[in-house]
């Protein structure tokens, strides 16, 4: 009986994998794992913040640069370090979600994006709420993700108070 | 290696992943308030479709005090773990690693969200049916998945040329959100290290099967795989795949006990 578990593992694990597109299936996904870790080494989205005043809102900034450095005892215990993770793969999430949906071209670079279907999204909500978490309380701010291999910003947010 | 002692260390292990997993959450609430990030009346949107009892039950679960519950409930199953038998403790870590993984649409942290969730059925089974089948059963389920986790991460990172050529890790030590010391990065960057070290992992993961053959080669193979995850802590911060992995461990070494011994 464990040896035939393990061969169905296997055969389960080694077939094609399919996307979820629901986002309920998908909260379950941790019940299926695919195991592919950093199968294919290519630079990742990145989100970028500025803020200050609504006038002069300051330089961009990488999230990642805005935090803490990690502690040394990170390779036991990491909560912040694992927190940039998840943070890292929210906006991961909201470049694949966009790559789903057809949507049309806004035209020059530098637009701010106000196409409802992206910025009703949860993942557009959660990218907002990780930019407002690395800026001063009460500063207004801008995020942008940039994607590399792009030549423009891929996503620019308004401005928010 | 016996099926009792196989599932102890086991429930050792799952103990420290467990209690880490739940207390690097609790350091982080903020995040997952209703102010943080996590909001759970964001998050609650994506189950529009749901119905209306899931929604009821995901909302008192869920929630921000819910979740610090959870959280709560999984820190103090981790710390009776190792001492009692009974299989309580194990059906409340895998139930909290579930709904923290739903709480988080699917994953908090990838890979070793679902590594916990393997090795809590493993010991919650074995603990249920000591000395049946499904008890076997349970440590076989964790010993496959441990080794399918290396063999398919291998066989797969083998199909991008970037691997193959060494271009692979100077990538992923400079992706910013590692956060990986300049030193490190830059010594890691070097293209013989870089090549070799790639080389060396690759072999590694797509060698995970050799593992099956001997104890000798198992318990040798899993001490490199020890140090693989601890460089990886190290070097990436990814502290939790190095408690999870190792608690599925023993379920490797009972069953190559059994197959070769």
């Amino acid at each position: 009986m464990s040896l035939a578990v393990l061969a169905v593992l296997v055969v389960v694990t080694l077939l094609g994998r399919r996307a979820v597109a629901s986002p309920i299936l998908g909260r379950l996904r941790a019940l299926f794992p695919s195991w592919r870790f950093f199968d294919r080494a290519l630079a990742s989205p990145e989100l970028l913040v500025r803020f200050g005043a609504a006038d002069a809102l300051g330089a961009w900034t990488a999230i990642d640069q805005l935090a803490a450095p990690p502690g040394l005892g990170r390779w036991a215990f990491a909560p912040s370090s694992n927190l940039a993770l998840a943070y890292h793969a929210v906006v991961e999430q909201l470049v694949a979600e966009l790559g789903e949906l057809e949507l049309e071209d806004t035209g020059a670079a530098g637009t701010v994006e106000r196409d409802p279907q992206v910025v009703d999204r949860v993942s557009y909500e959660l990218v907002t709420r990780v930019a407002r978490a690395h800026v001063p309380a009460g500063a207004q701010f801008q995020w942008k993700i940039r994607v590399p291999g792009e030549p423009a910003d891929y996503l620019l947010s308004p401005v928010f108070g | 290696m016996t099926a009792t002692v196989a599932v102890a260390w086991m429930a050792r292990g799952l103990a420290v992943a467990a209690a880490v997993a739940a207390l690097e959450l609790l350091c982080v609430r903020r995040a997952f308030a209703d102010t943080g990030v996590f909001a759970w009346p964001v998050l609650r949107r994506e189950l529009a479709g749901a119905p209306r009892p899931i929604r009821a039950l995901a909302d008192l679960v869920l929630s921000s005090r819910g979740t610090l519950v959870v959280l709560g409930v999984q820190l103090a199953a981790a710390l009776v773990l190792p001492w009692i038998d009974h299989p309580a403790p194990a059906w409340l870590v895998l139930a909290t690693s579930l709904a923290i993984s739903m709480r988080f649409r699917g994953s908090y942290n990838g890979g070793s969200d679902a590594m916990l969730i393997v090795v809590a059925l493993a010991v919650a089974l074995a603990r249920s049916a000591p000395d049946t089948p499904l008890a076997r059963a349970g440590l076989a389920y964790a010993a496959a998945q441990l080794v399918l986790s290396y063999f398919v991460s291998g066989v797969a990172k083998l199909q991008d040329a970037a691997w193959r050529d060494g271009r692979a890790l100077p990538i992923l030590v400079r992706l910013p959100h590692y956060r990986v010391a300049p030193r490190i990065a830059a010594m890691l960057s070097r293209p013989a290290i870089a090549r070799s070290a790639a080389w060396l992992m690759l072999a590694f993961e797509c060698g995970a099967p050799i593992a099956l053959a001997d104890p000798a080669l198992c318990l040798a193979w899993l001490a490199f795989g020890a140090g693989f995850h601890l460089v990886n802590a190290i070097v990436f911060g990814l502290d939790r795949f190095l408690w999870t992995w190792l608690a599925a461990y023993p379920a490797l070494v009972f069953w190559v006990d059994q197959l070769r011994g």
